[in-house]
């Protein structure tokens, strides 16, 4: 009896070890998780947002580069290239914008689902699944302003650093099979959308008013 | 004198078989391969989940008169259990350098970036006055972060009003993950990375 109870017993205590150590292992990263995932909701706001040159009523807003290259340095590293790239993206929307400059309103982050993470004292990596909307504001070849939901979901791999200042921040993104589409494309909920005004203003109220989290199900 | 003979016939079935090679590029082929299959995908491939662009593309090329290669290829096997395919065939990447560096095919403009046209809100390299279609087979690539790695890619199949959500006028791809059938070639309003994203369109022929 006890013979044929010895493999099971050696076979629990191994999983009570195994157990053990990776819960070890992941203690640190339940600590580190939150902080991360509000970084890269961020960088994700950043990331697609850059058409962010107006404010809630469409009016063009003249600190807008300046408060960008401040919000893209507190979230990325220089090394990872994308404050220079962004701002400059930036940049050259604000000098030839017009009337009929498209422009992106709000973006959300709708969910971050982590798969893996792992970190040490000084650096970390997150692989996760990003599912965004925003809303989008082309100007029609009528003159007339259309209000667009889009979305995107896609896997990242975020490699973080933590700086002289003891903040973390996003040294490289890796992506992988990025699906964009309409909201009810990528499975989500198909929110009511009127989709042409007049002028800018109306449609940046609009736009405004909408629930982009109102996309999730359930 | 029978030796130079031959080398003259040699000479011309080569130039002949290049030359119907090219000739057997057909645009209508393609298109008409693209339309069947963008939503009910081809049994004779695999169908790769969210990551099928290129593979459909692929198919598209070799329906068009694109010959398999050693560098280029999908060699289907019994249930699929051992396909084997080139890289070229099934990732965007590749497929552009293929179509660049193997293909020789025609560049229609270096690169473009929303940003960088003057008139802000259309894509100015393939538009609607262009003459795009029945000229060859054009493909779109699509880098959505614009480094230098491309992601997506599409198939030009026509002229006309999107049939997607938006009614856009321009010329019209088909494309797989997302499956779309008959929409605006620069995707813009699908696109949450539009800013950053760069287009690239070859045509061969």
């Amino acid at each position: 009896m006890s013979k044929n109870r010895l493999p099971l017993q050696l076979f629990v205590s191994v999983v009570i070890i195994l157990g053990v150590i990776i819960g070890i292992g992941t203690t640190n990263d339940r600590n580190l998780q939150p902080k991360l995932e509000a970084i890269v909701e961020q960088a994700e706001v950043l990331s697609v947002g850059q058409g962010c040159v107006v404010d809630a009523k469409g009016a063009l807003n003249p600190d807008c580069v300046a408060e960008y290259r401040e919000a893209l340095n507190a979230v990325f590293t220089e090394r990872s290239g994308f404050p220079a790239q962004y701002a400059e993206t930036m940049q050259a929307i604000y000098e030839s914008f017009d009337e009929s400059t498209d422009v992106v309103l709000n973006n959300q982050v709708l969910r971050l689902d982590v798969n893996e993470l792992h970190a040490d004292g000084k650096s970390a990596t997150m692989d996760c699944e990003v599912t965004l909307a925003q809303t989008y504001i082309p100007h029609q070849q009528d003159g007339q302003y259309q209000v667009v939901i889009a979305a995107s979901k896609e896997q990242k791999t975020y490699t973080f650093v933590k700086g002289e200042d003891g903040a973390w921040y996003i040294d490289s993104v890796v992506s992988k099979n990025f699906i964009t589409g309409t909201p009810e494309e990528l499975g989500l909920a198909n929110v009511s959308c009127e989709t042409v005004f007049p002028t800018r203003e109306e449609a940046c109220a609009y736009a405004a008013s909408l629930d982009l989290h109102a996309l999730l199900k359930g | 004198m029978r030796r130079f003979v031959s080398l003259c016939v040699a000479f011309v079935l080569a130039l002949s078989l290049c030359a119907a090679q090219v000739l057997a590029y057909s645009r209508t082929n393609a298109t008409n391969y693209a339309d069947t299959y963008v939503f009910d995908h081809n049994p004779n491939f695999r169908y790769f989940t969210d990551r099928n662009c290129t593979n459909f593309v692929s198919q598209c090329m070799h329906a068009g008169g694109v010959p398999m290669t050693d560098a280029w290829y999908y060699h289907k096997t019994f249930l699929h259990i051992a396909d084997s395919y080139s890289l070229s065939w099934t990732v965007a990447n590749e497929l552009k350098n293929y179509v660049k560096n193997d293909l020789g095919a025609l560049r229609l403009v270096s690169k473009w970036r929303k940003v960088a046209d003057p008139t802000h809100n259309t894509y100015a390299y393939i538009d609607n006055s262009s003459n795009i279609t029945n000229t060859g087979i054009e493909i779109v690539f699509y880098d959505w972060q614009d480094n230098g790695n491309i992601d997506h890619s599409s198939i030009v199949v026509g002229t006309g009003t999107s049939a997607g959500d938006f009614a856009d006028y321009g010329d019209l791809i088909d494309q797989n993950s997302y499956d779309r059938k008959h929409v605006i070639w620069n995707l813009d309003k699908y696109n949450t990375r539009r800013w950053t994203t760069a287009i690239y369109a070859f045509r061969l022929s």
